[in-house]
């Protein structure tokens, strides 16, 4: 009895001391756990579409004010501080850069990790394992090219904020050693060789990264470190590519070609565009905010926008020629046929059908917003072609790029003389893209590029000259004084980022 | 998770398993025979002598009874070892004769001397602690109370009652509704977020109150359910309590905050003994603070708004004075169809406070054999709530049955059960007098009768946006006497506890102990808030609204430890233990709410009404603990006592989820040398110096996790994004205490006396939800982690505690004893990414802040120095005290926040002198920790007499008044106390309270003006009780009578001008103290009888 009373204690005793290793992890039952995360292809796709579906999140909120609202061709008939650039640190929303960065964690995430699924998925292949750090690549460059176009200084992080094993206090990167990153992220990519021409769907084709979306992306940060070049090396890899998966150019001068690019979207020209589908219950309110007759309206077009798209329309009219990028393709009025007499002017490009004057009804308010379509990889290679300034040809090269645009807007051709000088050049092209790509969040980050480069050589003719012409919503001398400060054309470290981030100093402008 | 389950049940079946004997089929042999006592010089036959074959360690394999003829006859079982036979009679003496293949034994029995003659008890049995060590081996200071010492006479409805006072550097506020949670701090808080409350352990098994985190109850208050023990005083037979980190050791990190073991009574051998206690009080709820009458409250109203008007110009005050004159509810309009409804004179608090009784009933029932003890009890708790609506029932039963396999062998098992029913009002029982205390007296709780003018017994409920008081809000404007008597808020919470326990004796001085022990809680709370109550339309979430809310919690734990204990030569003593120790505790809920539900039995989803929110959680924690101790002696003074605990926490990651906490003792018995041996008045002199570290894990389901979840589809692709960080750096907080300590013993131990200093340090504090920056990609989560470790805090003090006996004869006894604790703490150093709240001006708000340098609990607000007299008092001061002007040589006027000052406005202390009342004259304004607790009473027993008294006291601790402010603020709709009706009216008023104005100026910030001491001194309790002789006693066939009649709280000494300066500590510890019409403690009155048979 004692023995047996002997080994049964034992036995009791080694079943407490057995080694409980496992036993203490015990894991949420509603979430999943990121050590457990990583198995699949799809896990990595998901991940990857997460970053989309942010950039998406963004459009109504940030990039369109970002990209317009300063530039001043359409402005928020809402007091705005962006747009009065009265911004301070404590505007939480308006400067609030975390949407960006939660892009750049989820592509930091995915180039992280994405191998760990590689591993166990045995259909994974490698190659479309390159593709999924390539669209990663994508996803953290054009972010970070949104950033340094607002606040020109930022934390550069690279790393996975997936646990707490990297400092959250990082300093901010300047400007050259941002886009030098941006620049390799897309050569890395491109270096793969596993860049997609084109996926299975149309919507994923134009709503995901193709190697197209990158030449385009590279184009547009070369001409922003003024690297004319390489910018003009990547826009005729685009325009001169003879795949067939290639985007191209809507030569055809119809309104109905033209607008296709906006209803139904995904046409042709596009390069990169964000997606949206009412079929599967994903619309956005871009309609309404645009919509003349909408309570909810925000956004119209400025005196001057209008003036200018009159003129254009004025001209197609007296031409008897069919109005393609003007009323109706580019913008509107409230009352069409008295236009000249209208003082309010809108962009179409969200609220308008598929018929000429018809908006969109709200079951298909599902407008996707393009990034970059053929059109600006065109206008982006005339300027390069001005700038680079080699030889006459260039020049004229440039001006035929843009009678491309303008042809197929049945507008009357620019003509190149050899007494033209490069300011008068540059105009030409951001006047064209002004009136091309109104509302898709190109203007300001146009003036900035163009007032900027060589050493703000064109600052107040392109920068400063234009705000104050299409601006009305501040007052000119108030412009003149915000702008004549170089720092003030970029946006502030939010209040609480500098007091949670203790290595970030506030920009200067708004010590 | 299953895996160990699988581990526990096995371990019970082995536990049973041990008991049971393989028996082999042999040879039948029977034993026979007859048993004699001797009657003069004659041999008869006894009947009823109990005959026993057993080992020889004891354990009985078979036994019978003889006849009438005196006759036995028994099967002799099959066993290796050696065996006996016993016979045994009450009176007579034990014959024990070895077994040795006998067929026949005839015995003759003896009477029992010594039965007859007084039992000595040659020496005091020395109690020992779980690691097997006596309290004069202990190198720590611990207190025990003796709860039939305290039940006595003062029989308490709760622990925390009983424990009040009476344990130095024990803080307890106790609540005053029933069944609500009392906070206990144990030397303080050495914590920032994480539970401070201490560990309870019920015959060395933890137990746990607390509700974790994870919990998710739409619209529950977490303090519903986070209980009070449920456990029945009267079956608790002691209550201990560990203070030090050496002392806590061995019950982990959970003990980090003091442990209270809590010894409950077990079956004793002897014949059956009944206990029959019944007790009935009587609550007084004392009187409430005088409020304004119908009249007083109008004129103010009017007064209010003029002043308002006259503030900010005429030109601008169309809508007050439209306000002021269209406004039927302040104007005397005798046309208006509710006129007789707002004319009348309604003392709201009265209608929903009442006087109450508990009755406490408890039964029990114990006795046992040499084998086999018993314990049964039951009781019945019915206590009414002062607070109309609140109320508590309480059924607990336990059975405890304890049996010696062997002299070697032990197990005894544990069960107890628990129904708890707590009610109240749906809104609580604080805001349920806030709001009959704000409500406006001038209007009617019943329609009148338009021909007699008297009320009618219809409610009257007008509560709507038309309404002067407004619309209901979701927490104000209700009609209160509805909400008390017909929304509810009930909790039923049911516990079922079993422990299995079982001792063995390996070898000499090595012993086994192990248990495993199930809880399992089941919470089911229902709310119901009747539309009548509120007058709320048919489509309001609050229509009719209905809560099920359902929780439940398994809880398992085991323990095997292992126990060496040695001594040689009276010189060396050692006693080590090794433990190992899991635990495991998971839980799940549900809740449902909806609106529109026809009638209040309706909260089922299902079954009517919309659906409001739906919510369900899970959560489970795992520990794991492998605690080695041990103690050394030498020559029974020179101790010295080491433990380590090695500890895991399902909470924490891999890389920091085992913390190793060690500690170690010493101590000198000084009696002992030689030098004390002929001091004759020194009984005992010790000294005690320990340290040790502890620590607290985070708390909730694995907070370390981190996260993958869905944020949605983009087009026909799912969208997945981290949610949540792994915290892989997360890690224990640890604190390390010391303790220098003595006890001392004096008189033949009539005066003992224990003073102890200690000095804790916390470093790693957890913090919660802190900020990161929105760059690490969280934004969608608001950037903020669960936890961070950062920051560190002290609590340093000291406690003295004396006992005395006073007086000793024949028939007189009297004791006294006394003790203080003062405790100090400090924020060492402050989180590093704290980021510092800001704090906009707003009436009646205190600024949060924490600093380092000051005590958690911290007050941070303006000092009040009365009021504006006139024009020339407002204008701006420097330094020097002259006017201030501005560049057109006017002067500069005060102004608070925005509004300029008026004569009559509150006066605030400008810090800074730059004539703006902002944040900047902010300044510290006291803490709500007390300078020193404690307690003191004596006991004097003549006879058959006894009177107890026993005396409570907090001092120096501060606290927001803020029934106070809110009835003194003049600012809204709210009635307020007849203490404005001194309000400032004109120049010359000498007062220091502001005009009235209406919703308008900064007249009621939170300010120095609202923080008022509430130290206190209470006599807490008063009792006189009686034994009835014993002759009488033996005349109706019982042991004892007692009856006994006691006063709680009938005295209190204090300056502080609320109801009860007893204000209850908030339960997030960073919440500011606030004393915000909580239910008073009232004076209560009971009559009792405890009877014995």
């Amino acid at each position: 009895m004692k023995t047996i009373n002997y080994i049964l204690t034992v036995i009791v005793l080694m079943a407490g001391l057995s080694s409980c290793k496992d036993w203490l992890e015990v894991y949420p039952q509603d979430e999943q756990a990121s050590d457990t995360y990583w198995n699949s292809q799809e896990d990595v796709d998901a991940v990857l579409f997460a970053g989309y579906y942010y950039l998406r999140d963004m459009v109504a909120d940030y990039l369109i004010p970002y990209g317009e609202l300063r530039g001043g061709c359409v402005y928020s008939i809402e007091t705005n501080k962006l747009q009065n650039f009265q911004i301070d640190a404590t505007d939480e929303d308006l400067c609030d850069w975390g949407q960006f960065y939660q892009i750049i964690n989820v592509a930091n995430v995915v180039l992280a990790n994405a191998h760990k699924a590689q591993e166990k998925d045995d259909t994974y292949e490698v190659e479309e394992l390159n593709a999924h750090y390539c669209e990663a690549y994508f996803l953290r460059a054009l972010s970070y090219f949104y950033l340094v176009r607002n606040w020109r200084e930022v934390p550069l992080i690279t790393v996975p904020y997936e646990d707490d094993s990297y400092s959250y206090h990082i300093a901010k990167s300047s400007e050259a050693e941002i886009i030098q990153q941006i620049k390799s992220d897309i050569l890395a990519a491109l270096a793969t060789g596993s860049t997609k021409e084109y996926y299975e769907t149309t919507w994923e084709t134009k709503g995901r990264a193709t190697r197209w979306a990158f030449y385009a992306l590279m184009a547009d940060v070369c001409l922003w470190s003024e690297e004319y070049d390489t910018a003009i090396e990547y826009c005729d890899y685009l325009l001169n590519s003879t795949s067939a998966n290639a985007p191209q150019f809507l030569s055809a001068a119809t309104h109905s070609s033209w607008f296709s690019m906006f209803n139904p979207g995904n046409s042709n020209e596009s390069i990169f565009e964000i997606q949206w589908d009412y079929q599967e219950d994903q619309t956005n309110n871009l309609p309404v905010l645009f919509d003349n007759e909408a309570t909810d309206k925000l956004y119209e077009i400025s005196t001057q926008l209008l003036s200018d798209f009159n003129a254009e329309y004025t001209y197609t009219v007296e031409s008897i020629l069919e109005a393609v990028r003007t009323m109706y393709g580019g913008y509107y009025t409230d009352d069409a046929a008295a236009y000249q007499s209208a003082t309010k002017g809108y962009v179409w490009k969200y609220c308008g059908s598929q018929t000429l004057s018809d908006k969109r009804t709200e079951t298909y308010y599902d407008p996707n917003f393009i990034i970059y379509r053929v059109s600006e990889v065109c206008l982006m290679k005339a300027e390069a072609l001005v700038l680079r300034g080699d030889s006459s040809a260039d020049w004229e090269l440039a001006v035929e790029l843009v009678n491309k645009i303008r042809t197929r807007s049945n507008l009357e051709e620019r003509e190149y003389t050899e007494d033209m000088n490069e300011q008068e050049l540059l105009d030409m092209i951001l006047y064209e893209r002004r009136m091309e790509f109104v509302g898709e969040g190109k203007c300001w980050y146009d003036l900035l590029r163009f007032g900027r480069r060589d050493n703000n050589k064109y600052k107040s003719v392109f920068l400063v000259d234009n705000v104050v012409t299409y601006n009305k919503q501040a007052g000119e001398s108030w412009l003149m004084s915000v702008l004549s400060n170089d720092d003030a054309l970029f946006l502030p470290i939010a209040e609480s980022e500098l007091e949670s981030n203790t290595l970030l100093v506030q920009n200067p402008y708004y010590y | 998770m299953s895996a160990m389950n699988k581990k526990i049940v096995g371990l019970i079946v082995l536990l049973l398993l041990m008991g049971l004997q393989l028996l082999q089929a042999q040879q039948v042999r029977y034993i026979k025979g007859k048993v004699y006592e001797m009657v003069g010089d004659k041999k008869e036959p006894i009947p009823g002598v109990n005959v026993q074959i057993s080992s020889d360690q004891n354990r009985v394999y078979t036994g019978t009874t003889t006849n009438v003829m005196g006759e036995y006859s028994l099967k002799v079982p099959h066993e290796s070892g050696a065996m006996k036979v016993e016979f045994s009679f009450i009176g007579m003496k034990r014959q024990v004769f070895s077994y040795k293949g006998q067929t026949e034994l005839n015995v003759t029995m003896y009477p029992d001397a010594i039965a007859l003659a007084d039992v000595v008890i040659s020496k005091e049995r020395l109690e020992k602690n779980e690691m097997g060590i006596t309290s004069r081996e202990q190198t720590f200071a611990t207190q025990r109370i003796k709860m039939d010492e305290v039940m006595e006479g003062l029989p308490v409805a709760s622990v925390e009652e009983a424990l009040q006072g009476r344990l130095s550097g024990v803080d307890i506020v106790a609540s005053g509704d029933p069944g609500a949670k009392s906070s206990i701090r144990i030397r303080g808080t050495a914590t920032l977020n994480s539970n401070a409350d201490p560990l309870i352990v019920i015959n060395g098994v933890p137990y746990s109150t607390d509700i974790d985190d994870s919990f998710n109850f739409a619209t529950a208050n977490n303090e519903d359910y986070a209980d009070m023990l449920n456990i029945n005083p009267y079956d608790i037979e002691s209550i201990e309590v560990l203070k030090d980190a050496a002392s806590t050791a061995i019950y982990g990190t959970s003990g980090a905050n003091g442990v209270l073991l809590i010894t409950t009574k077990k079956g004793v051998k002897g014949k059956t003994r009944f206990t029959l206690s019944s007790k009935a009080t009587l609550k007084v709820e004392p009187e409430g603070i005088p409020m304004l009458d119908g009249n007083e409250y109008v004129a103010f109203i009017q007064d209010a708004i003029w002043n308002t008007a006259n503030a900010q110009g005429i030109a601008n005050s169309s809508s007050l004075l439209e306000l002021l004159y269209d406004t039927p509810e302040i104007n005397y309009n005798t046309d208006w169809r509710y006129f007789d409804e707002y004319n009348a004179n309604t003392d709201w608090l009265s209608y929903v406070t009442q006087n109450a009784f508990i009755s406490d009933n408890s039964f029990s029932m114990s006795g046992g054999g040499d084998k086999a003890t018993y314990r049964f009890s039951l009781s019945y708790l019915d206590e009414g709530g002062t607070t109309v609506g609140t109320d508590l029932l309480r059924v607990t039963t336990s059975l405890n049955i304890g049996y010696n396999f062997t002299d070697k062998l032990k197990v005894d098992a544990d069960f107890t059960y628990s129904n708890t029913d707590k009610s109240n009002s749906w809104c609580g029982s604080s805001d349920l007098r806030s709001e009959a205390i704000n409500k406006m007296p001038n209007k009617s709780p019943y329609w009148i009768d338009d021909e007699t003018g008297e009320a009618t017994g219809t409610y009257f409920t007008r509560q709507n946006s038309e309404e002067f008081q407004g619309a209901f809000d979701g927490d104000e404007n209700f009609h209160p006497i509805i909400m008390a008597n017909e929304s509810y808020n009930d909790t039923e919470q049911k516990e079922e506890k079993m422990t299995f326990r079982m001792n063995y004796d390996i070898l000499k001085g090595f012993a086994y102990t192990g248990y495993v022990s199930m809880k399992f809680k089941t919470i089911n709370n229902r709310k119901f808030l009747p539309q009548s109550a509120t007058d709320v339309s048919n489509d309001n979430t609050y229509a009719n609204q209905s809560a099920d809310l359902y929780s439940n919690n398994l809880a398992l734990q085991s323990e095997n430890k292992l126990l060496f204990r040695k001594n040689w030569n009276e010189m060396h003593n050692l006693v080590v233990t090794a433990l190992w120790r899991t635990s495991q505790s998971a839980s799940s809920s549900y809740s449902t709410v909806i609106y529109g539900a026809s009638s209040a039995g309706m909260s089922d989803p299902v079954t009517g009404g919309s659906i409001e929110t739906l919510g369900s959680g899970n959560s489970e924690v795992k520990t794991l603990s492998g605690i080695g101790n041990f103690n050394y002696t030498l020559l029974n003074r020179y101790i010295i006592n080491g433990s380590m605990n090695y500890e895991g926490n399902s909470s924490l990651g891999k890389n920091n989820r085992w913390g190793l906490f060690p500690s170690l003792g010493i101590a000198w018995q000084m009696k002992e040398e030689s030098f004390l041996n002929d001091v004759d008045w020194l009984e005992q002199v010790k000294i005690r110096a320990s340290l040790g570290q502890s620590g607290q894990p985070p708390s909730g389901t694995s907070p370390y996790v981190g996260t993958y979840s869905s944020v949605g589809e983009y087009i026909t692709e799912a969208a997945v994004a981290p949610s949540s960080m792994q915290l892989n750096n997360l890690k224990w907080e640890r604190s390390t205490e010391y303790d220098m300590g003595t006890d001392l013993g004096l008189f033949g131990g009539k005066l003992t006396i224990t003073f102890d200093y200690y000095y804790k340090y916390t470093t790693d504090l957890l913090q919660t939800d802190i900020s990161i920056p929105s760059s690490t990609g969280y934004s969608d989560q608001g950037n903020t982690i669960s936890y961070y470790n950062s920051g560190e805090l002290s609590n340093k003090g000291w406690e003295f505690r004396v006992d005395y006996e006073i007086l000793k004869r024949k028939d007189w006894r009297i004791t006294a004893n006394f003790n203080i604790s003062r405790n100090i703490n400090k924020i060492e150093e402050l989180p590093d990414n704290l980021t510092a709240s800001t704090y906009t001006l707003t009436n009646g708000e205190y600024a949060q802040k924490l600093e380092a340098g000051v005590p958690v609990g911290s007050f941070y607000g303006f000092e009040y120095s009365g009021v504006f007299q006139n024009t020339e008092d407002t204008y701006a001061k420097d330094e020097e005290g002259s006017v201030m002007y501005d560049l057109y040589s006017n002067p500069i006027v005060m102004k608070n926040g925005t509004y300029t000052c008026y004569a009559g406005d509150a006066k605030y202390i400008d810090q800074n002198y730059d004539g703006i009342i902002d944040e900047k004259d902010i300044v510290y304004l006291g803490n709500c920790m007390p300078i020193v607790t404690g307690g003191g009473g004596f006991n004097v027993k003549y006879k058959n007499f006894s009177l107890v008294t026993f005396f409570h006291y907090r001092l120096g601790q501060k606290i927001i008044n803020q029934t106070r402010l809110e009835s003194e603020s003049m600012y809204g709709t709210d009635n307020q106390s007849k203490a404005v009706l001194r309000r400032w009216r004109n120049e010359g008023d000498d007062t220091d309270i502001p005009r009235a104005l209406w919703k308008y100026g900064l007249n009621c910030l939170g300010s120095d003006r609202f923080v008022e001491d509430c130290s206190f001194l209470r006599l807490k309790t008063l009792s006189i009780s009686y034994d009835l002789p014993k002759t009488i006693c033996k005349r109706i066939k019982t042991n004892s009578i007692n009856v006994f009649l006691t006063g709680y709280d009938l005295l209190t000494w204090t300056n502080y001008t609320g109801q009860d300066p007893e204000v209850t500590l908030p339960t997030t510890i960073t919440n500011l103290a606030v004393d915000d019409a909580q239910t008073p403690r009232s004076k209560r009155y009971s009559i009792g009888v405890t009877v014995n048979f």
